[in-house]
């Protein structure tokens, strides 16, 4: 064979392999998403399923003497507390108040969804009047100083941070200390901490999101650390607020972790044995002259309000 | 090209083929496996 026809032999025998792992690897691994990229901010919650004044909506309906009316709060607030908030409007709003065009709310609409990130900068904008969410991020806090805008923050109920693996993870329950050194790097495999013998895989979302705030704040100053090896052949840990696990977004591949032997049930949030239950808030900027804002507050503060907030499966205040 | 050079060649490449094949399976294997909590956790809100 002619030396040209053999490199064109060796070539294409290359080629034939390289296309062949390629197409292995892209059928095998397409449902996976890199945590980093631009679909960590795609939306995670059908809004149609929880929409006010709908009868077959998946939203609580309470009977409420309170009625705003005049300028109206736009609303805005995280993913996992869209339920309750649209609750809220939906027992206080009235009903041509809101319109939705099938797929996003119209720009008139008083209640809105942009989730975390979007809402603290709705918020900070004047977009919005009153967001609901964690605990806002360094950087939005940074924003709003930047902005000169002043955020109020009302504690409103409260809701548990959890930790999940996949189901088939053998390991049920960590320390508080356990988890820190999954994220920080000093357990790099399952086998440290009673799991199998697996390196870890220890993911982290968006920054700015609700739950990622949430894990600094848990992290308290101890740096995350990502592992190549870990993402690529490791078992996953992840991290959410509970109702997002429970109620939103059941997934039965995925399972809740314990955390210093107590499980993160509604019982054990309410009693206070689950560690690491923290607040959400309405937050609202403290020059917004809208009287509703307090009317608003007053209204979830109250009884009713706090059913909602019970009832669509957080820890009321009370 | 001397023709047993060329065979030492191609015998080399399929095995290093082979073996990059079983060597991607496996690991697309233990991705896919952990494919759904990533996707859940990265999807959320």
């Amino acid at each position: 064979m002619k030396l040209k026809n053999q490199i064109f032999v060796i070539l294409g025998l290359i080629l034939a392999f390289v296309l062949f792992d390629l197409s292995i690897f892209n059928v095998v691994t397409k449902r996976y998403i890199d945590p980093r990229g631009d679909e960590m901010k795609s939306r995670s919650i059908e809004v149609s399923e929880y929409l006010p004044f709908t009868e077959d909506s998946g939203i609580v309906h309470v009977d409420s003497s309170v009625k705003l009316s005049g300028d109206l709060p736009v609303i805005d607030g995280a993913a996992a507390l869209y339920p309750m908030f649209s609750a809220f409007v939906d027992a206080t709003y009235p009903k041509e108040s809101v319109s939705f065009d099938g797929t996003d709310f119209t720009e008139d609409s008083a209640l809105q969804f942009h989730n975390t990130r979007g809402a603290y900068q709705a918020v900070v904008d004047g977009d919005a009047d009153i967001i609901f969410c964690a605990k806002p991020s360094e950087e939005q806090l940074a924003y709003a100083e930047e902005k000169g805008v002043e955020l109020k923050m009302v504690p409103i109920g409260y809701e548990a941070f959890v930790f999940i693996v996949g189901k088939d993870n053998p390991v049920d329950d960590l320390t508080i200390e356990q988890v820190q050194g999954l994220y920080t790097g000093k357990y790099k495999n399952w086998s440290e901490v009673g799991g199998d013998n697996r390196l870890v895989d220890a993911v982290q979302r968006n920054t700015g999101s609700g739950s990622q705030t949430a894990m600094l704040s848990f992290m308290n100053g101890q740096e995350m650390k990502k592992s190549v090896m870990g993402a690529l052949t490791g078992r996953a840990i992840g991290f959410s607020f509970r109702y997002y696990v429970e109620g939103l977004s059941v997934n039965p591949d995925v399972k809740m972790l314990s955390l210093n032997g107590v499980y993160p049930s509604e019982e054990n949030i309410a009693n206070g044995t689950y560690p690491i239950a923290s607040n959400f808030y309405a937050v609202y900027d403290a020059s917004n002259e809208n009287e509703n804002i307090s009317l608003l507050l007053d209204f979830i503060l109250s009884d009713v309000g706090q059913r909602i907030v019970k009832e669509s499966g957080y820890t009321p205040m009370q | 090209m001397d023709e047993k050079i060329f065979t030492k060649i191609l015998v080399t490449i399929t095995f290093l083929g082979l073996v990059s094949i079983v060597v991607l399976s496996v690991l697309s294997f233990l991705l896919y496996k952990d494919c759904s909590i990533i996707s859940y956790i990265a999807n959320r809100g």
